[in-house]
């Protein structure tokens, strides 16, 4: 995948996310495509897409509708490595572990982000941050196998393979 | 040479985040002023969030009336419409009823005028909403051309939203009432001396009464108070939907219903 490619994904995700994703909240949470994203190509990739596109839209989200700018970019980077440091030990063709790399990753980027507000003197009480985040956690997993199902067909080259897939099957032709 | 290669990996990153960080410093410093970065990233987005935000609306606006058939939709429209008119004639009446002695005599001191007196409205569109982060943040495409500037109230059609908490030329972000951080003052309405105040609780709102005798139960509606001075008083806030209150506590706490329906807020007016 080139980057430019992955900014088109990534501004198709931003656009969704602040205009159509809302329609889907339940009791005013709503998925974070971008996190999603993030956490699915760091976990996917050799490349840094996840990294880099975390950044650049991080700070695009925080200066459209975000308190302080830079935020969410440094909890979308927390996310990025927490997936590429999984990805080093789990299998990442597979969706399983695509599905905890994006549990993981999901609360690198709460643990992250609620950090920094408090520190920066938000009065958000820990009650109030902790009752989103299961529904919250349940959605970016969801999406997360999606875009992982997806974007798995560019990385793994033989996926409907019946090796792949773990069927065994002797050789036809064999012969002692 | 890998081994290094690793290094500079990790320089990099760590010298990301600290740019990053001073990123967030000097934004924190900073947080209100207007500034040229501010004004330009925010044109910018208002601009390319536009078009999706109308065809999201245009679409879920197909979509209700597939559900519901369209004859239902323009009735429901119109008697909302009605209901609306007649709870603001409602509650302008009660007010100048019950209050017109003490509001006449107290008027030079509170400064007390109608709404569309002392504000003038600007309507615009919701452009961009975010409902993952606990903020409950919205732009819209109105700013400083027209008048709308940081704490302007946000009101709609069905009642109180929120306030602008930094505003561009062409742009503004609203915090709304169901964030945590917003705290608005409110009185009952069928007693507008029993007062309270409340803060946003995710998707709903809390709060609790000033005064622990006030007779409040479920189903009051709520109307903001002025008190605070960012909300003037008279916008309808919610219905009570819980009330508690125990031995241990002094305070009357109440759960409240915010009139306003926040994950499908499309136009809004501006009181500047």
């Amino acid at each position: 995948m080139k980057y430019r490619y992955a900014f088109l994904i990534f501004f198709a995700a931003f656009t969704l996310q602040s205009t159509l994703i809302r329609y889907i909240a339940v009791r005013n949470v709503a998925p974070n495509l971008l996190l999603c994203l993030v956490a699915v190509f760091s976990f996917l990739y050799e490349d840094y897409y996840g990294m880099i596109m975390g950044v650049i839209f991080g700070i695009i989200w925080d200066l459209s509708l975000g308190l302080y700018a830079g935020v969410t970019s440094v909890a979308f980077l927390a996310a990025a490595l927490t997936a590429s440091f999984l990805k080093r030990y789990w299998n990442h063709e597979h969706a399983l572990p695509a599905f905890f790399a994006s549990l993981l990753g999901t609360a690198a980027y709460v643990l992250v982000f609620w950090l920094i507000y408090k520190l920066a003197g938000v009065p958000h009480s820990a009650i109030y941050i902790l009752k989103r985040q299961p529904v919250f956690f349940a959605y970016n997993a969801i999406f997360s196998i999606v875009f992982h199902w997806i974007f798995a067909r560019s990385v793994i080259r033989h996926r409907m393979d019946k090796r792949y897939k773990g069927v065994f099957e002797p050789a036809k032709n064999f012969r002692l | 040479m890998r081994r290094l290669r690793g290094y500079t990996k990790a320089a990099i990153v760590l010298l990301v985040l600290a740019a990053l960080f001073i990123v967030v410093i000097a934004s924190r410093q900073t947080f209100g002023e207007d500034n040229a970065l501010g004004r330009a990233a925010g044109k910018i987005i208002a601009a390319v969030q536009a078009p999706p935000s109308y065809a999201g609306r245009f679409l879920s606006e197909k979509f209700e009336r597939l559900i519901e058939a369209e004859s239902l939709a323009n009735e429901n429209e119109k008697l909302r419409e009605q209901i609306r008119t007649l709870e603001n004639e409602l509650i302008r009446n009660k007010l100048s009823a019950a209050e017109l002695e003490e509001l006449k005599k107290l008027s030079e001191a509170l400064e007390y005028a109608d709404l569309s007196e002392k504000y003038s409205s600007v309507t615009a569109d919701v452009v961009a909403l975010d409902s993952s982060n606990g903020f409950n943040i919205f732009t819209i495409n109105a700013g400083t051309d027209r008048g709308v500037s940081v704490d302007s109230v946000i009101i709609s059609g069905d009642g109180l939203v929120g306030r602008v908490m930094s505003a561009g030329a062409d742009w503004a972000k609203v915090i709304s009432i169901i964030d945590e951080s917003n705290r608005v003052g409110f009185q009952v309405f069928r007693d507008t001396s029993w007062l309270g105040v409340c803060s946003g609780d995710g998707d709903a709102l809390k709060g609790y009464m000033l005064d622990g005798d006030a007779l409040v139960m479920e189903g009051d509606r709520l109307i903001t108070s002025g008190i605070g001075g960012v909300y003037p008083e008279g916008i309808p806030v919610g219905k009570v939907t819980k009330v508690e209150w125990t031995h241990e506590s002094p305070l009357k706490t109440i759960e409240i219903e915010p009139y306003a329906d926040f994950n499908n807020i499309r136009r809004v007016t501006a009181l500047t």
